[in-house]
């Protein structure tokens, strides 16, 4: 039980000042993660030999020790911040009720029990006799006896009665409150060694959730913003204090870190923990399954087979990330941000080669059919390849490739492939579903560079992707950017390049010949559009329109830019040293007379 | 940094001492860990979250520490290992250096 000197006595501006030594921690975490990665682990990824390999591996375990303390020591100040603050109001509300209690002169008992004295009656007698008001908390009945005595003692008994509640009140809520914030905090006690185990990655994550849940009414998840516009994020964000800032990416990594239209930074680092604690959760939950293999025949196995392969895969395409993250300030390649990431429906994962905050040049990659987070290997590996071939085209200006995996792809694009008789690919749904996602992404990468002028944008659709793309840009849709690139396209759901807001000069097309890919024609009756219909002519007579064939951007009447290129299959656009690369690179550029036009 | 695959000792020092400055931050930051606990005088006597405060406290303390100390260890083994490096270069020098002059000399042989 909490006394009245206690809670008196106690110092909730001293517990922020800490709250504040734990912020610096996790601030100076953050830095020495970096430095850690920078200037040690990627120099030491460029060599090789057992020295070497030793070496980096001890290095990673540094670095997993700042990245943890970055976070735990960011929830422990936010723990100590919320503390501070409802303990300052329970002791606001105990030392008000004492400043009374002493006006009255009456002596308050260390339980928060008010003695008060009697009062003499008109005849020198007793008129109302003296006694000690108890705080309430007795349960309903004594509460209620409490103040008929009360009513009936007095005025003294009343005043004091009261004060005795407001005091009993106060110190009920310091206990609620220190009980609560006790057992948050020792859910933060660290375990000993050096290692970072994977047990603990995952407590990490129930870390967040403890302490969100102890932070009641301070802060809270509802307060960041919701279906709001990149620049309201934005302005959310940059109206936040540091500390602020550092709460909520400490306690809420997840929901900033999806925030577009903040910097490539902040997602980057809110993401790097989300998707630490996801491999941690994800990697312990395929241990268990492992654990639980029916046997052979048993009529579970197929169900069993099912998430086991899910859960394989989703840890796949984390260890994928990981790997291109860790990769990045090395081998000639910059530094990779992860704008984006959560193992929802098929997975997300937005990953930038290059800062778009500073690029002169950026490209956003879409894929296509078939995407999801267990094979994102392949688009990391295109959107990395993009970044090389166009920092070459760029001569000398910055460039950031992006591979946006921020949608549910289809998953198969022939007819009985899965099971489905009728490929998902062939469906507009997937695309009108990703485009407003598509859209704010860009108008986030927009607002974070600092506007429409600050640098020149890319969209890439490969297959699939380029039909989102035409979601995203269509009926004055408006993606925010320069330039469209469709590559392998089944249809972009316009019939016209000049339908697509940017020009029909800024639209690009990239197609292998007929045998070699035929997406575009297979997708053409079902993610093509044609121009039939009633069009108005000259003088405003009305007339037929009879294009009845659906067009695709490889077709010539679309209107776009047909590039050259030397590409062997659907899938082959991105293939080292290619035309079809370099001539994608030349856009992403900006050096549109250096394209090659087939 | 330099290109291709082989260890350069120079660089191994760079990034020895690189662990060494992150050891010597682990040290002034431990410091300040220790230092923000004051006089003892808890701010809330009494209370709970006292005792697990300095619990959490102790425990990034003693993590720390084990941390700095990988950190300080790598630095020296680094560098030791540069150390060899450059010893076993100079040693290929040398007998690159010899098996010269020997040919040198065989070939100004009548």
């Amino acid at each position: 039980m909490i006394t009245v000197s206690q809670l008196n006595a106690a110092r909730p501006a001293d517990f922020a000042s800490e709250a504040g030594n734990w912020s610096q921690f996790a601030t100076w975490a953050g830095t020495a993660k970096e430095f850690v990665d920078q200037e040690m682990a990627d120099l030491l990824r460029e060599r090789s030999g057992e020295t070497v390999t030793a070496a980096l591996g001890r290095v990673t375990v540094l670095a997993d020790n700042c990245e943890y303390a970055r976070l735990q020591s960011g929830l422990v100040a936010a723990a100590l911040d919320g503390l501070a603050e409802e303990l300052g109001d329970a002791q606001r509300r105990l030392r008000a009720a004492l400043a009374e209690a002493a006006e009255h002169g009456y002596p308050v008992g260390e339980d928060g029990s008010v003695t008060f004295p009697e009062v003499p009656g008109a005849d020198g007698g007793t008129g109302w006799p003296g006694g000690t008001a108890h705080q309430g908390g007795n349960g309903p009945v004594g509460d209620y006896l409490d103040s008929v005595r009360a009513l009936i003692g007095g005025p003294h008994a009343i005043t004091a009665h009261g004060l005795a509640q407001r005091l009993g009140r106060a110190l009920r809520q310091a206990e609620e409150i220190d009980e609560r914030y006790a057992r948050t905090l020792a859910a933060l006690v660290v375990e000993p060694g050096l290692r970072i185990t994977s047990a603990m990655w995952a407590d990490a994550g129930e870390d967040l959730r403890t302490v969100g849940a102890a932070l009641t009414g301070l802060l809270s998840a509802a307060d960041i913003p919701a279906g709001a516009t990149p620049a309201e994020n934005a302005a959310w964000w940059n109206g936040l204090s540091e500390r602020e800032q550092d709460t909520y990416l400490a306690l809420f990594p997840a929901a900033v870190g999806a925030l577009d239209g903040l910097p490539a930074t902040v997602r980057d680092r809110a993401n790097r923990g989300v998707l630490e604690i996801e491999y941690a959760r994800v990697s312990t939950e395929l241990a268990e399954v492992r654990a639980r293999e029916p046997a052979a025949g048993d009529p579970g196995h197929g169900d069993w087979q099912r998430e086991h392969d899910r859960l394989a895969g989703q840890v796949r395409g984390m260890e994928s990330i990981q790997r291109r993250l860790e990769a990045g300030g090395s081998g000639g390649l910059p530094e990779t941000f992860l704008l984006a990431f959560a193992t929802e429906g098929n997975g997300r994962a937005v990953v930038a080669v290059g800062n778009p905050d500073l690029a002169d040049h950026t490209a956003v990659y879409v894929p296509g059919t078939g995407a999801r987070l267990e094979n994102v290997e392949g688009d990391l590996v295109r959107a990395t390849r993009l970044w090389r071939e166009s920092t070459v085209a760029a001569m000398g200006e910055s460039v950031s490739t992006i591979m946006w995996l921020g949608y549910d792809a289809p998953q198969n694009a022939m007819p009985f492939e899965q099971g489905e008789i009728i490929p998902s690919a062939t469906s507009r749904g997937y695309a009108l579903d990703a485009a407003p996602a598509l859209r704010d992404f860009a108008a986030g990468l927009e607002t974070a560079a600092g506007g429409p002028d600050a640098g020149h944008t890319t969209v890439i659709g490969h297959s699939y992707g380029s039909t989102v793309v035409g979601a995203a840009a269509k009926d004055g849709g408006g993606l925010a950017t320069d330039d469209i690139v469709a590559v392998g396209s089944p249809g972009m759901l316009v019939p016209y390049a000049k339908d697509l807001g940017v020009g029909d000069g800024h639209v690009w097309s990239m197609a292998a010949g007929t045998l070699d890919d035929i997406v575009p024609n297979a997708g053409r009756m079902f993610l093509g559009e044609n121009d039939a219909g009633i069009g108005i002519g000259r003088y405003g007579i009305p007339y037929l329109k009879t294009d009845l064939v659906p067009n695709v951007p490889s077709d010539e009447q679309f209107g776009a830019h047909i590039m050259a290129n030397d590409s062997t299959g659907h899938s082959a656009y991105w293939d080292e040293n290619s035309q079809s690369l370099r001539n994608q690179s030349r856009v992403i550029a900006g050096r549109y007379d250096d394209v090659e036009l087939g | 940094m330099s290109n291709g695959l082989e260890v350069d000792p120079s660089e191994l020092r760079g990034i020895s001492v690189n662990s060494g400055v992150v050891a010597a931050n682990l040290d002034v930051l431990l410091r300040l860990l220790r230092n923000a606990e004051g006089d003892g005088a808890a701010p809330g006597g009494g209370l709970d979250v006292v005792a697990r405060l300095r619990e959490v406290r102790t425990g990034w303390e003693e993590r720390l520490a084990t941390v700095r100390d990988e950190a300080a260890d790598l630095e020296h083994r680094l560098d030791a290992a540069a150390g060899d490096f450059t010893a076993a270069e100079d040693g290929n020098r040398a007998e690159l250096a010899a098996v010269g002059a020997r040919l040198e000399r065989g070939a100004a042989a009548p």
